[in-house]
């Protein structure tokens, strides 16, 4: 079982990146987490209530998000074990080592050229930091352009969600 | 009688029930213990007057009158009467006079005390001994506060009573007004709905509750009815059409063959096109029969395990039959690997109907450019998509597109009833299933279709 650390910015077109840890690691099962990296706010109101923000940030995920996680799923049945989606608050590399080593991620993978759109205020560029961290990082081999040519449905098949 | 009244009538006699035993029990029980108040009061007079009359000891007997004078308030009509008993008959006979029973003497004889009362007055019997002399204190008065406060309770109650049950008929009727509303406006829906407007729906607020249940079953079975309907204007139009076409042939080729004698070989080949347009009619009419046997089959309601992508690549098969000019790719990048995710329950007929009506619509308005059509199953539903680079639907028609006989401002160019969009949502909506379209003008439609997964058991 290999857990792979996913980021996302909940576009259909972000889940481009599942097939990237399913071809670095065939026959074995994978569970992915789908991660957004979000600031630690600096005021003190705003980390009193930041418990209560859960449910905002989840409201974020449409419902056309978790069916393209479930469509992934079906087609890579047997490698695929599970989605998860977490929200994480940290922007410092050395955080960003713990958090990794904490939830026993064996790989990430670069979002490379593919661009994550900042989906919330406080949103953090997670691609610097997944560039620059001690795991097995998984770089997509191809371009923009061929990634598009190479799953041209998924994100077109759920058209509400671009 | 209508539901609404009985529901109301039911609840009112339910709080009939209850108010009445209510003010029987509140009658009863004030009525007792108002009066034990008022023998309590009497026995301590009948004590006191004993102590003041029969007691030897003259102090006492004056401070006894005076606790009675100064603290002791006179009730109305109050009387009393001392009797020493001697054995004599005279006891019996005063008592008598007073309307006493004789039991009232023998209790007090017995208990050393005893109560009686008649209509308002009350007598209180009580035994004194005095030097080993007996004496029957009685001690009678009228209980006049006590009968006036159970009277004023009476007539509360009296009124009181009706007046709670007039009010719990208003509310219930005002109740089951409210909770029958729904019901009503179904019906008066319902009776809108007729053979010329099948496709009005009725409104369904929430489907959590059981008229709403009842609301949504009922559009499902108005779905049914207009797809069966439309099943049978469609197929009046197309039988008209697609026969006409092979008979024009066949009628053409009869003419020029019948024209003047010929040789042969254009008698052969004459008769070669006769033969083959007769094929096809009879390849028509056999499919319309089909499509009509089930639209108007009672039987074609039973579904059937369906594996989709199996129907698309038939759709697909027996599109470009009929028009060999249309291109379409099936995408199954996307497939499941577990197999079951592709099954759905439904009529293949059906469904096979409402595929290539979306996709020929797409192949037709787009001049035969490619139609892309892919699949893909997530948890519950399986989800189709027809895309195709044609000419478009204005965005503000786009909400008309599955009306009966609508066809967008832009479609002059083409043929068309405006009926294969309105048949496909409706099969869909048998199926469960449901249909979204993304369009814009000369870039192209995007049709999704998604259909709910078969269960797996």
């Amino acid at each position: 079982m290999k857990r792979v650390l996913i980021p996302t910015d909940f576009s259909i077109r972000s889940l481009n990146m599942v097939q990237h840890a399913v071809n670095k690691f065939p026959g074995e099962k994978i569970e992915i987490v789908l991660f957004h990296l979000l600031a630690m706010p600096t005021s003190i109101t705003e980390l009193m209530v930041l418990p209560r923000k859960k449910n905002e940030y989840y409201s974020i995920v449409s419902d056309e998000f978790y069916e393209a996680t479930q469509i992934l799923k079906n087609k890579y049945a047997s490698s695929i074990d599970s989605f998860t989606i977490t929200f994480q608050h940290g922007s410092t590399r050395a955080w960003f080592n713990n958090f990794l080593e904490g939830r026993k991620i064996d790989a990430v993978v670069a979002p490379g050229e593919l661009e994550l759109a900042p989906v919330f205020k406080s949103s953090i560029n997670m691609s610097k930091l997944i560039d620059k961290c001690k795991c097995l990082i998984i770089t997509p081999r191809m371009k923009q352009a061929e990634i598009a040519e190479h799953v041209p449905s998924m994100a077109e098949l759920l058209p509400v969600a671009q | 009688m209508k539901i609404q009244i009985k529901i109301a009538l039911l609840f009112t006699s339910l709080i009939a029930v209850f108010v009445i035993l209510l003010s029987g029990f509140v009658y009863y029980f004030a009525d007792r213990n108002y009066f034990q108040d008022f023998f309590k009061r009497l026995e301590i007079r009948a004590v006191i007057a004993a102590k003041a009359n029969l007691e030897a000891d003259e102090n006492n007997v004056s401070i006894y009158n005076e606790i009675r004078r100064e603290h002791l308030e006179k009730l109305p009509y109050e009387k009393e009467y001392i009797f020493k008993i001697d054995g004599s008959g005279d006891i019996q006979d005063t008592l008598k006079a007073l309307s006493l029973p004789a039991s009232f003497l023998t209790e007090t004889l017995a208990k050393k005390e005893s109560l009686y009362r008649h209509n308002s007055v009350f007598y209180l019997g009580f035994l004194y001994t005095v030097n080993r002399q007996n004496y029957l204190i009685v001690m009678s008065a009228k209980n006049e506060f006590g009968i006036e406060y159970m009277k004023n309770l009476r007539s509360v109650l009296i009124i009181g009573a009706p007046l709670c049950i007039i009010l719990a008929l208003s509310i219930s009727l005002l109740f089951s007004r409210n909770i029958l509303r729904p019901v009503r406006k179904i019906t008066e829906r319902a009776k809108d709905i007729s053979s010329k407007n099948l496709h009005l729906r009725l409104e369904v607020k929430d489907g959590s509750d059981e008229l709403g249940e009842l609301a949504l079953t009922f559009n499902n079975m108005l779905d049914r009815l207009e797809t069966s309907f439309e099943v049978q204007n469609n197929f009046v139009s197309n039988a008209s059409h697609e026969l006409r076409t092979p008979l024009t042939t066949i009628m053409g080729e009869a003419e020029w063959a019948l024209g003047k004698s010929r040789d042969e070989e254009d008698y052969k080949k004459t008769l070669a096109v006769i033969a083959r347009q007769a094929d096809r009619l009879d390849h028509i009419t056999k499919n319309l029969l089909h499509l009509a046997q089930t639209g108007f089959d009672g039987k074609t309601q039973d579904f059937k395990k369906i594996r989709i992508d199996e129907l698309l690549l038939e759709v697909q098969r027996s599109v470009v039959d009929f028009h060999p000019e249309s291109i379409i790719e099936l995408d199954f990048s996307l497939l499941p690997e577990d197999e079951e995710k592709l099954y759905v329950m439904g009529n293949s007929q059906l469904l096979q109907l409402a595929f290539s009506n979306i996709i020929l619509n797409g192949c037709k308005y787009s001049n035969y450019k490619p139609v892309r059509v892919a699949l893909a199953s997530a948890n519950e539903t399986t989800i189709i998509l027809i895309e195709d680079k044609g000419i478009g639907i204005p965005s503000n028609e786009l909400k008309y597109i599955f009306a009966p006989f609508f066809r967008a401002s832009n479609t002059g160019a083409y043929k068309g009833y405006g009926i294969g969009l309105p048949l496909t949502q409706n099969i869909l909506r048998m199926h469960g299933g449901s249909i979204t379209v993304n369009s814009s003008v000369q870039k192209g439609t995007v049709v999704m279709v998604k259909l709910p997964i078969a269960n797996l058991d």
